[in-house]
């Protein structure tokens, strides 16, 4: 991971799970935006998206969920959780229907050139499309394949492409490929 | 392995991370996860790969209600871990004749007659808390019956709690370095409000007992809310940051026997008047929309 943990991110969290009131208030201020949208745009429903956002803050208060503060920043470490318990909310309810405008995630069809992104922003564009669209919008095949104007099996090629490169792109050399 | 096969279970993690795999599919390989060291490293992997895109979220911020229920939630964990009763001792032996109290010395002696709180078993206190001091086993006249006693190894047990409890309560006391003026007194000594409305109307009053745990708060002449609307009690602890909903305010007044921890810390306390019938729905208020505000006051110093 290239990108530095963010020190005052990192307080906090450590704060939160010391369960000072002050330091959940500033937490939640602080990155409830990005991680409710992360859920909406993965369970794409209202009541989902709130119920996994005061999950996360809840199990962080009670020491349920603790940053490990092993060099991953906490925003991307927050992501993983709230992406997981977005997924695991919808689990076995079938593809989600849409109640609510998405967040809108058009910019990320265009991502800056951070450190951390850039094996996803040197992606083929519609590679990069895909993985971004179903990482930030649970997006399945079928609703892909629309969006690239393809078949399902056209679609499914695209996406395990980029996710190959991905793979060898970004940590081939140290998971020491067979 | 073959890369072949390395490469499948790559796609076929990703896909799972991902939330492409669906459905039946998703089930069985959730179960093989679950209990395959390799597969689980390589959904570790993807997920650290993926999670950077969040930096790439847009700020959509969730509705109010979101934070009432997460502040609802922690301050009633905070408040059980307050005024939940110790629990009972077991049955007493005839060998708890033993009255380990009477070994406590002066300066601990408050707490026998003080219904001390616990902490819940789930109540983990922060990290950085001092240890409990030993407590010693060592009586003042040593005797080789009481070494052997049950009773005294029970009560140095429940001293180490008690001890325990008393710093995690202090902590939890402790108020967390406000990010903004003004500085509080860190707990207890009564206070007071007055409440204005935006016309700067003295309408509700609040004080609390000596100790700083039981608030009151009336209205200083008949304020009926108006027809469909109820009034909501709102505490802020910084201008900066939203405030903590304290519930519905009847229009007699209200009495709040359990604080919580945060109104040590709050410099002024509002009400504001909403027609949400669920008080969780209320609408956050702008600190200068409160319908009624007043700066909470110290009116004697905390105890020591």
């Amino acid at each position: 991971m290239s990108a530095l943990p963010d020190p005052s991110l990192a307080a906090l969290l450590a704060d939160v799970t010391a369960q000072k009131p002050l330091a959940l208030a500033h937490l939640y201020r602080a990155v409830s935006g990005r991680l409710y949208a992360l859920a909406l745009g993965v369970t794409r429903q209202v009541p989902h998206a709130e119920a996994v956002i005061e999950q996360t803050f809840i199990r962080l208060w009670r020491g349920l969920d603790r940053y490990p503060d092993d060099g991953e920043p906490p925003l991307v470490w927050l992501g993983r959780l709230v992406r997981a318990r977005a997924l695991a909310e919808i689990e076995g309810s079938g593809p989600p229907p849409v109640d609510s405008d998405l967040p809108d995630w058009s910019e990320i069809l265009f991502p800056p050139d951070r450190p951390a992104l850039r094996p996803i922003v040197w992606l083929p564009p519609d590679q990069r499309r895909a993985l971004l669209m179903a990482y930030g919008l649970g997006a399945h095949y079928d609703e892909l394949a629309d969006e690239l104007g393809r078949s399902i099996e056209d679609t499914q090629a695209t996406m395990r492409r980029a996710l190959l490169t991905l793979v060898q792109g970004l940590d081939g050399d140290k998971d020491g490929e067979a | 392995m073959s890369k072949l096969d390395r490469d499948t279970l790559e796609i076929l993690t990703g896909e799972y991370v991902l939330g492409l795999v669906q459905g039946g599919p998703r089930a069985q390989l959730a179960r093989l996860i679950a209990t395959d060291p390799v597969l689980q490293d390589l959904v570790d992997h993807w997920e650290r790969r993926l999670a950077p895109m969040i930096d790439l979220a847009p700020n959509q911020a969730p509705a109010n209600s979101v934070w009432t229920m997460i502040q609802r939630a922690t301050i009633e964990q905070m408040v059980q871990q307050r005024v939940l009763p110790p629990e009972p001792d077991p049955e007493p032996e005839p060998a708890a004749a033993f009255n380990f109290a009477d070994l406590l010395p002066d300066a601990v002696s408050p707490m026998k007659a003080e219904a001390l709180p616990l902490p819940t078993p789930d109540f983990s206190p922060p990290p950085q808390s001092p240890s409990p001091p030993p407590s010693s086993p060592t009586p003042a006249v040593p005797k080789p019956g009481l070494w052997s006693n049950a009773g005294l190894w029970r009560g140095v047990a429940g001293l180490s709690l008690a001890l325990a409890a008393v710093t995690a309560a202090a902590l939890w006391l402790q108020p967390a370095p406000p990010p903004a003026p003004p500085a509080r007194e860190p707990a207890g000594g009564q206070k007071l409000a007055v409440l204005v409305d935006q016309q700067r109307t003295a309408s509700w009053l609040m004080r609390t007992d000596t100790a700083g745990q039981r608030l009151t708060i009336n209205p200083v002449r008949p304020l009926p809310p108006p027809d469909g609307q109820s009034y909501v009690l709102w505490l802020v602890v910084d201008p900066d940051l939203p405030p903590v909903n304290l519930g519905r305010l009847p229009p007699a007044g209200r009495i709040i026997d359990a604080l919580p921890g945060l109104f040590t810390q709050a410099s002024q306390i509002g009400i504001s008047l909403d027609s949400a019938q669920d008080i969780t729905q209320a609408a956050l208020p702008q600190l200068a929309n409160m319908d009624y505000l007043g700066a909470i006051v110290q009116l004697e110093a905390p105890s020591p």
